[in-house]
């Protein structure tokens, strides 16, 4: 089972780098003198803001101690769609093992993940 | 069966694909040192205290581990999972804690530790939250957080309410607190040297509770409401599937 979803990770991995490089191909090459324009609706509207920046941000900066960039600065580009799908995945994993380990293993064989629990009885064929 | 793991799988995976997030973490640098070296201070005993408790349920207990790794990286995905809320201030993302599931299950001071670990990750890698404020991300996230869901449903069950309503009040009020924490640590900003301490204690409750209320009224408000019936949903499948761990954590008393 842990094969089966290593290796379905390992292909959502390989899509989508190749779905961020088939889409970066797309993209035109930038003018010079031409500021980029914000394309996206949503974020010209700031919608679905995070509170950190829309209380949080606001309130620290009124206090006069405005945020600023953290010592490892993964918010660039990309990068911190790798980490966030990275450690999301690793939050996955260890979900997922822990989980069949206590509710999925322990059930079926009738073995106690815990000191104190009785094995429930099997009848005799 | 294993279809059906196959199939959770990839609904996790796929849910927990890329998302930025933004949430209650206080950002980097919005401290000034001396409430940094304050917060440090107050949390470092919590965090000695829950590992102490982990290192001694760990010999105790020996199913006991899979159980944290199971309920931090739970705490871990929570806190980082920005989920879209519709409040007064329109369309944004807020983020549950997961501490009041934590504490219940694990005690309050293990899920301190967890909710470091946590914090100290999102941190490092996250862009999410930051090393000087981790201190009262911890307070908040972690101290409150787990010992208001704690003790809100050892409350709960004094009352004599039901497995999932306890659960729901531990996520509820653990919500509630932890959004409290952020608002105490943002609101003593305003806190001055120069001013009287009752002055300055006036000044800094007065944006505390400001912060608070704008917390409630926007996003956060609905979302403790989502956190508290995960965590009684949680707690029901426990004691569905493997009541066994809810009376061997003394979680529930043995019928």
């Amino acid at each position: 089972m842990i094969k089966c979803f290593t290796a379905f990770v390992f292909i959502l991995c390989f899509a989508q780098s190749h779905i961020l490089y088939a889409a970066g191909l797309d993209m035109p090459a930038a003018i010079e003198n031409i500021e980029a324009e914000e394309t996206v609706s949503s974020e010209e509207e700031g919608k679905w803001t995070g509170i950190d920046v829309s209380i949080v941000g606001k309130y620290a900066e009124k206090y006069g101690h405005p945020p600023r960039d953290p010592y490892i600065n993964t918010d660039q580009g990309d990068l911190l769609l790798f980490v966030f799908t990275f450690f999301g995945l690793v939050g996955g994993i260890v979900i997922g093992y822990n989980f069949r380990k206590l509710f999925i293993e322990g059930k079926d064989n009738g073995s106690s993940p815990l000191p104190g629990q009785k094995a429930p009885r099997t009848r005799r064929r | 069966m294993k279809k059906i793991l196959l199939g959770i799988s990839i609904v996790i995976a796929l849910l927990l694909l890329p998302h930025v997030a933004y949430a209650m973490h206080i950002t980097e640098g919005i401290l000034p040192p001396k409430w940094v070296i304050f917060w440090f201070v107050l949390v470092i005993p919590f965090v000695v205290i829950g590992t102490f408790r982990l290192k001694k349920k760990k010999k105790v207990v020996p199913g006991f581990l899979p159980l944290v790794g199971l309920v931090g990286a739970a705490v871990f995905v929570f806190s980082c999972f920005p989920i879209p809320v519709i409040g007064l201030n329109g369309m944004a993302t807020a983020h549950p804690a997961g501490t009041g599931m934590s504490a219940v299950l694990l005690g309050p001071f293990v899920s301190v530790v967890i909710a470091g670990i946590a914090l100290f990750i999102q941190a490092l890698f996250l862009a999410h939250g930051g090393l000087t404020t981790l201190g009262v991300n911890i307070f908040s996230m972690g101290v409150l957080g787990s010992f208001s869901g704690y003790f809100a449903f050892r409350l709960a069950q004094r009352m004599g309410l039901k497995l999932f309503w306890c659960g729901f009040i531990a996520g509820v009020v653990s919500d509630l607190c932890t959004y409290m924490g952020t608002s105490i640590g943002l609101g003593l900003l305003v806190f001055e040297g120069d001013e009287s301490f009752s002055v300055a204690m006036m000044h800094s409750a007065k944006a505390m509770l400001e912060i608070f209320v704008v917390f409630m009224a926007t996003s956060q408000g609905p979302l403790c409401i989502a956190e508290g019936i995960v965590v009684g949903f949680a707690l029901s499948y426990v004691y569905k599937v493997r009541p066994s761990i809810l009376y061997n954590l003394r979680v529930i008393k043995e019928q």
